[in-house]
């Protein structure tokens, strides 16, 4: 129907977006263990549907990764009620240990089994394999396995997430209020986990199933850094992923390599410069910003001594006494003196320094909003 | 599959792996009460990558040396590429830790997964491009039975030794300064020298043990031996030791059992038996465990 | 600026256990505290009182050598933080310590004296013995083996000060040692701060109760990002004072000045 570079690129931004509906709202409740327990878990599932089917798409695949994923979900819980340690700890435990079942019975069904595709899909992802399987009514060629099933995987999501937004939303932003209006919190938990469950089983088979907590956590996690509101977050991080999708198959198609790889190193590359750049949230401009404020307190704090403490303040002496009670060098003190002497902050009259009366505004408009209960 | 009888192999490959079980159960109570247990993830990830971009290396290398002299020997690259990653990892991580917007174990997750993709691309290259290089570089994605040779043995018998002296050495002032910041400053502790030396024996120690657990299963030997621990007891001098124990005694069965079995890859087998040992002692621990629960229930 | 030292005072002064000059903490740009500049003399008993975020916390690690100030020195019995050693035993605030540690209240209290010992020297018994003295003072002593998770939160709060008492230091700074606890772990922190003072021991705490402070306290500082007064309990505890800090009309410290009128009566 279509030309198969455009079929995978479909394929790979459907389950791109798939993945990052659920993530949005896994950032927001920092509930950060489910996407690592969730792929992890899910192996075991996919394994065992393996034995019965052979390709990758199947619904059989689907339910049980989910299934497996929810159950992994589900001991961490017990565990953690039984145990009282931390939830972080015990899902390392029980997703490795599942884990290793799924690879035990994967490399198994690998020996016995002739199946037609190398197992190491599983992990690695491939998108170009995903095309081959093909969907045919009445002999028609319709498009892929995979396409159909990521599009129903996704539009359960939005709908979830169009049912279900309101609670999202109050539980993101007030957790006590969440719980005063008997909402509870484990529904909620349980939706997030049903949908990370199924984007994970359903498109372990473009990314490679421990990429997929990168396609979860990723773009949510890069649009963070640029709005607040969630139904924004949302968006972003859905178009995110799609471009970087474009950018990483434009770059990994040509060049041969793995797909997914490239999608996914091209996320870390934008969720790196989004942390480190981003105009408003950014390491750098946060502290450019605290670089000014310090100079500015810097400022103050001359500007308070002379204001409140009554000390000699002849120009000749003051700079060393500053410079020795506040543990500064003397060169710092005498360039912050006459910065405020040119802003007009200080005066020096008949050899002595005092504050003007646009210092002692400043510096009493300060007082103000740096007192606690302002 | 390796014979029983092929003593050399065996031996060596006993040994490091009830080495590392040691010294990495040990090194994981501090971790796990550092609360750093994910980043143990991403930083076998990123010495994954490490390794893999130390191969691209070591092949120009040894293109350039045929133009000089001898060889360079390819261990030396992929040991030194893992501590390299290791390390790159840290700090990179230290950097984004420093932004508020984010929960520091999101950024954990999402590097590891993004670090395997990054070395995933580097492998399909690798494969691609061929020629000289090793194709068994699946090898550290699920850790293989005999991934070590004796000159990396030597190496990890030194490092898993010092980890331990180190870490009884200095036991005492590690427990304060992972218990609180702030009474070991005032008790004048140099604590950012304990937290390096931290740092140091994680990275030597994740950089050997995604040869032989790989690198999705790292994490296990540091953890689960932490946390079955802590079912057994409430001290943690007592708690550093068991982990250690039940961290050498996996590694041992764990060898044993992968080397008879077959199709069963070390961290594979490793995991497992440390999977055991934990419902195990979930359900009979008289401290924390179920049994402990039916007694005090009885009462 | 109140201050209020009396003649006699003022040799006291010359005793003087902590001295902050011009002391200034940012964090992100915003001043934790600015220029404080007070001196606590030797042997006294001094509450540090202020609204949530006024910087008791900071003014308290920075004093302990915890944090280091942005502008400023801090003298402890005339030497600079950096240079002492076993001058300050210091108690974190109750919940910012990890209570989920696994070791047993024996060894949180024997912590105490790790600072005399070398790297793999192991405590010696007098350490033990005064381990021992400080559970017993604490009304501890049969919880010595109890996991310092199982404790309440009163028991927590005195847990952490017989750890300060092992380090037998001469200045004891407490974040406050008495939020939340029960009245019989109150009772007996502070009867340890009358020993304290007894002992001539200096011991700095942040305080949220202003209703307790007169019977406890010997000088009061208040603090809201600056120090806003210093002195002894009845000449700073002024409803002008009060509103400074709190920003808020205080027709409660009426009923303050009448509670210590009242108790004054008592005593008398």
């Amino acid at each position: 129907m279509f030309s198969m570079e455009f079929e995978i690129v479909i394929v790979i931004i459907l389950s791109a977006i798939t993945c990052s509906i659920p993530g949005a709202f896994l950032v927001m409740r920092k509930n950060y263990y489910a996407a690592d327990t969730a792929n992890r878990s899910a192996m075991l599932g996919i394994a065992i549907a393996l034995i019965f089917s052979s390709f990758l798409s199947s619904p059989l695949v689907i339910v049980l990764g989910s299934l497996t994923a929810i159950l992994g979900m589900y001991l961490v819980k017990k565990i953690k009620g039984l145990t009282h340690f931390r939830a972080k700890g015990i899902s390392i435990i029980v997703s490795s240990t599942l884990l290793c079942f799924g690879i035990l019975i994967a490399s198994n069904i690998s020996l016995n089994n002739s199946a037609e595709f190398d197992l190491s899909i599983i992990y690695l992802g491939d998108t170009a394999f995903t095309s081959f399987n093909r969907l045919r009514i009445a002999g028609i060629d319709i498009g892929s396995y995979a396409f159909y099933s990521i599009l129903i995987i996704m539009i359960i999501n939005i709908i979830i997430v169009m049912v279900y937004y309101k609670e999202f939303k109050i539980d993101g932003v007030d957790k006590y209020y969440a719980a005063s209006i008997e909402m509870k919190e484990e529904t909620i938990d349980f939706i997030l986990v049903i949908m990370t469950a199924l984007s994970v089983s359903v498109s372990f088979q473009t990314a490679g199933i421990f990429m997929t907590s990168a396609f979860i956590l990723g773009p949510a996690a890069a649009a963070l850094f640029y709005t607040k509101r969630l139904s924004t977050l949302a968006i972003v991080s859905v178009f995110l992923s799609s471009i970087a999708c474009l950018v990483g198959f434009s770059i990994a198609w040509p060049a041969e390599v793995s797909i997914s790889g490239a999608i996914v190193s091209f996320i870390g590359i934008l969720f790196i410069l989004s942390v480190l750049f981003a105009p408003e949230e950014g390491i750098i401009k946060k502290y450019f910003d605290y670089l000014a404020e310090q100079k500015k307190l810097d400022e103050y704090i001359i500007l308070d001594i002379l204001n409140t403490q009554s000390i000699d303040t002849s120009s000749s002496a003051l700079i060393e006494r500053l410079a020795k009670s506040l543990n500064w060098k003397f060169l710092r003190v005498s360039y912050l003196v006459n910065k405020l002497k040119a802003d007009k902050m200080l005066e020096e009259v008949n050899g002595y320094i005092y504050l003007t009366l646009e210092g002692k505004y400043e510096i009493d408009k300060f007082m103000k909003t740096q007192n606690c209960f302002h | 599959m390796i014979e029983l009888s092929d003593t050399f192999i065996f031996d060596t490959m006993l040994k490091s792996s009830s080495l590392l079980g040691l010294s990495a159960g040990m090194l994981g109570v501090v971790i796990s009460y550092q609360r750093r247990s994910i980043e143990i993830n991403a930083l076998a990830a990123g010495s994954f990558v490490g390794i893999l971009v130390f191969y691209l290396l070591a092949g120009v290398g040894i293109y350039l040396s045929s133009y000089f002299s001898g060889e360079i020997d390819k261990y030396v690259f992929s040991f030194t590429g893992s501590i390299f990653g290791a390390l790159f990892m840290i700090i990179l991580l230290n950097i984004l830790y420093k932004t508020d917007r984010l929960h520091m174990h999101i950024i954990q997750s999402l590097m590891t997964a993004v670090m395997l993709g990054v070395g995933i691309t580097l492998i399909t290259y690798i494969r691609q491009t061929g020629g000289a290089l090793d194709s068994g570089i699946e090898i550290y994605l699920f850790g293989e039975t005999t991934s070590l040779n004796s000159e990396e043995f030597d190496f990890l018998r030194i490092i898993a030794v010092a980890a331990v002296v180190l870490l009884l050495l200095y036991f005492r002032r590690l427990k304060i300064v992972i218990f609180n910041k702030d009474i070991a400053r005032t008790t004048h502790f140099h604590v950012s020298f304990y937290y390096t030396l931290i740092n140091i024996m994680v990275i030597c120690l994740v950089a050997f043990s995604i040869k032989i657990m790989g690198v999705f299963l790292t994490v296990a030997i540091f953890l689960i031996p932490a946390v079955t621990a802590r079912l057994w007891s409430n001290r943690l001098f007592i708690i550093m030791i068991l982990a250690g124990v039940f961290g050498a005694v996996s590694g041992t069965l764990g060898t044993i059992v992968s080397g008879t079995l077959g199709n069963m890859t070390l961290g594979i087998a490793i995991t497992l038996i440390l999977a055991v040992f934990f419902l195990a002692s979930l359900i009979i621990s008289p401290y924390k465990g179920l049994a402990g629960k039916l007694i005090k229930y009885m009462r | 600026m109140i201050r209020t030292y009396s003649s006699k005072e003022h040799i006291e002064q010359l005793n003087v256990a902590v001295k902050c000059e011009n002391v200034t903490v940012e964090y992100k740009g915003r001043p934790n505290l600015l220029n404080i500049n007070m001196e606590v003399p030797s042997g006294v008993l001094l509450a540090v009182l202020g609204p949530n975020n006024s910087g008791k916390t900071t003014l308290l690690k920075t004093i302990a050598g915890v944090e280091k100030p942005t502008a400023g020195n801090i003298y402890i019995y005339s030497r600079p933080t950096h240079a002492l050693k076993n001058d300050v035993a210091y108690v974190p605030e109750r919940n910012h310590v990890n209570w989920d540690f696994p070791i047993n209240l024996f060894d949180l209290v024997l912590m105490g004296s790790y600072n005399r010992l070398r790297r793999a020297e192991q405590p010696h018994k007098k350490d033990k013995i005064a381990v021992k003295e400080a559970l017993e003072r604490m009304g501890l002593e049969k919880l010595a083996k109890k996991s310092i998770c199982d404790l309440s939160r009163g028991e927590k709060h005195r847990a952490l000060i017989a750890r300060a008492l092992v380090q037998d230091a001469r200045i004891y700074i407490m974040d406050d040692p008495m939020v939340a606890a029960d009245e019989e772990s109150i009772n007996i922190i502070v009867e340890v701060l009358q020993e304290l003072r007894a002992k001539k021991k200096t011991v700095i705490v942040s305080h949220h109760d202003f209703v307790t402070i007169p019977r406890y306290f010997d000088m009061v500082a208040l603090l809201n990002v600056k120090l806003l007064g210093i002195g002894k309990t009845e000449d700073i505890l002024t409803e002008e004072n009060f509103e400074k800090t709190y920003g808020m009309s205080a027709g409660i410290i009426k009923n303050i000045r009448l509670y210590m009128d009242e108790s004054h009566d008592r005593t008398k």
